[in-house]
């Protein structure tokens, strides 16, 4: 991870050197903080374990169930607390290059009871948690429009460095022996980011924006990191045991993020 | 299974009520206590509009990938209320669907043949303004929603249900504003929600539980007009 977030920097710097030198023209500066919020963190966050043995095929969405005379609890997908620090270089006025670190991490949603079966007649409840959080070092270019002095409207798009932790855990204390298994997935990928923002400046070198990202992309299958030794019930009525002891997923990086900041302004050096 | 009168599912009472009502009035209270204050900053005004807008896949059967559908489309009408607070926006309002055409699943189903859903939703948003000058503004937020569902759905195993239901989600609001007079403005807005109801209904033959619920997740266009009343 870290060498790839330090390629990162070293373009930003090449792309704001470069286009220094080549025109002769200063680079502004910018630097800013943000928070925010990402709604569907993570997607359904699926795995093979949900499909093989709990009969969902759409992660969370497919575990929620309801059956009489048994309690149990909606599992919302995660919401997504998002912070983060930005530079950006602008040159000529109107082009600008962005480099920034992002932590995400789920702060709503994932927990719930749900029912499952191993052989279509005995119904047990299970307890279901998922969490997810992520760094994210997106680079890129776009154009920004000022509107007199008093704000800017941006667009750029680029790709970024996601590496992410997931983790799930299933458990259920009416199945006979009782069944608990926690997974662990750590991973990375390369989303491409698309980010629309506004800048309203307060003073000449001070603003409040907005900016609205969109991220599209997937990490690969990532294994169980977690290499869990249990005993347990026969999950599937196939006879053997255990089961569900290696599981596997493919992390959705794909959603929308909403942040509120400010942007300090440096003049060139 | 028919859920008769007002809403959770037809099997009795183990869904657990309370919580996103609960918050839904929070926010609508707070909403009501700032439009009822409006004050003297900068560019303050209080805005009603009304729109027109759509929604595509609306249900997202689209999701499941082994099968072939022809998605639920739905159109929108709806009226805003919107409140800036110098740089700050809140916007909220009532939107209603009316059904475009109907989400059917045209090979490889064995659990839904069709879903009609139609929705009523209270958005409520917040987030920064961006005003242009005399022209107009850009605008982007973040927020809440709680949606009324209703409608049909027809499955493999146990043939046409009614269903209704609710749910609360959360979302992003970014949209322009531009000025035709002093007081009249034109405005078009895109939003994204993600919410989800409680499961309301059996569709699966094999096993004796409620797995459908309603998405009302998905992207929303609105075309309108906004009177600025103060």
């Amino acid at each position: 991870m870290k060498e790839k977030a330090i390629i990162l920097i070293l373009l930003f710097l090449a792309v704001c050197i470069a286009a220094s030198r080549a025109r002769a023209a200063p680079v502004d500066y910018a630097v800013g903080i943000y928070g925010g919020f990402t709604p569907s963190f993570g997607g359904d966050l699926h795995s093979y374990n949900q499909e093989k043995y709990f009969h969902s095929n759409s992660g969370i969405d497919g575990m929620n169930r309801a059956r009489d005379g048994m309690s149990t609890s909606v599992i919302e997908r995660l919401i997504g607390a998002t912070a983060g620090i930005e530079l950006k270089g602008i040159f000529l006025d109107y082009y600008f290059v962005r480099f920034a670190f992002n932590y995400t991490r789920s702060i709503y949603g994932g927990s719930g009871k749900t029912v499952f079966t191993p052989d279509g007649t005995n119904y047990y409840r299970l307890s279901c948690t998922y969490s997810l959080s992520m760094y994210d070092v997106p680079f890129t270019v776009g154009l920004s429009i000022p509107f007199w002095k008093d704000m800017k409207v941006s667009l750029s798009g680029g790709v970024a460095y996601a590496y992410v932790m997931y983790e799930n855990q299933f458990k259920s204390s009416e199945t006979t022996p009782p069944f608990e298994r926690k997974g662990v997935f750590k991973g990375w990928g390369l989303p491409l980011v698309i980010i629309a923002e506004g800048e309203y400046f307060i003073s000449p070198k001070l603003s409040l924006n907005a900016a609205l990202s969109y991220y599209n992309g997937t990490t690969e299958v990532i294994k169980d990191d977690k290499d869990t030794d249990i005993s347990g019930p026969d999950l599937n009525n196939d006879g053997s045991t255990p089961d569900a002891a290696v599981d596997f997923s493919r992390i959705d990086l794909t959603g929308y993020r909403f942040t509120l900041g400010i942007s300090i302004y440096i003049e060139s050096i | 299974m028919i859920v008769d009168g007002g809403f959770p599912h037809s099997r009795g009472s183990h869904a657990i009520p309370g919580r996103g009502e609960e918050m839904i009035r929070r926010v609508l209270l707070i909403a009501i206590m700032l439009f009822a204050s409006v004050s003297v900053y900068a560019r303050s005004y209080m805005g009603v509009g009304v729109h027109l807008g759509a929604q595509h896949d609306v249900g997202t059967i689209s999701k499941d990938p082994s099968v072939k559908i022809d998605p639920q489309n739905n159109a929108i009408v709806g009226f805003a209320l919107k409140l800036n607070l110098g740089g700050f926006f809140i916007r909220s309002g009532v939107d209603t669907t009316f059904l475009i055409n109907q989400g059917e699943v045209l090979e490889n189903t064995d659990e839904i043949e069709y879903n009609r859903i139609h929705y009523t939703a209270i958005p409520s948003f917040l987030g920064l303004s961006f005003p242009i000058h005399n022209i107009g503004e850009l605008y982007m937020g973040g927020g809440v929603a709680y949606f009324m569902g209703s409608g049909k759905i027809k499955s493999t195993a146990f043939g046409k249900e009614d269903i209704e239901t609710t749910a609360f989600g959360y979302g992003i609001l970014m949209g322009i504003q531009l000025n035709i007079f002093s007081s009249l403005h034109l405005y078009m807005e895109w939003e994204y929600f993600d919410a989800r109801s409680e499961p309301i209904t059996q569709t699966q033959s094999t096993y004796d539980w409620d797995n459908f619920s309603v998405d009302f997740s998905g992207h929303r266009v609105f075309l309108g007009i906004m009177y600025h009343i103060i």
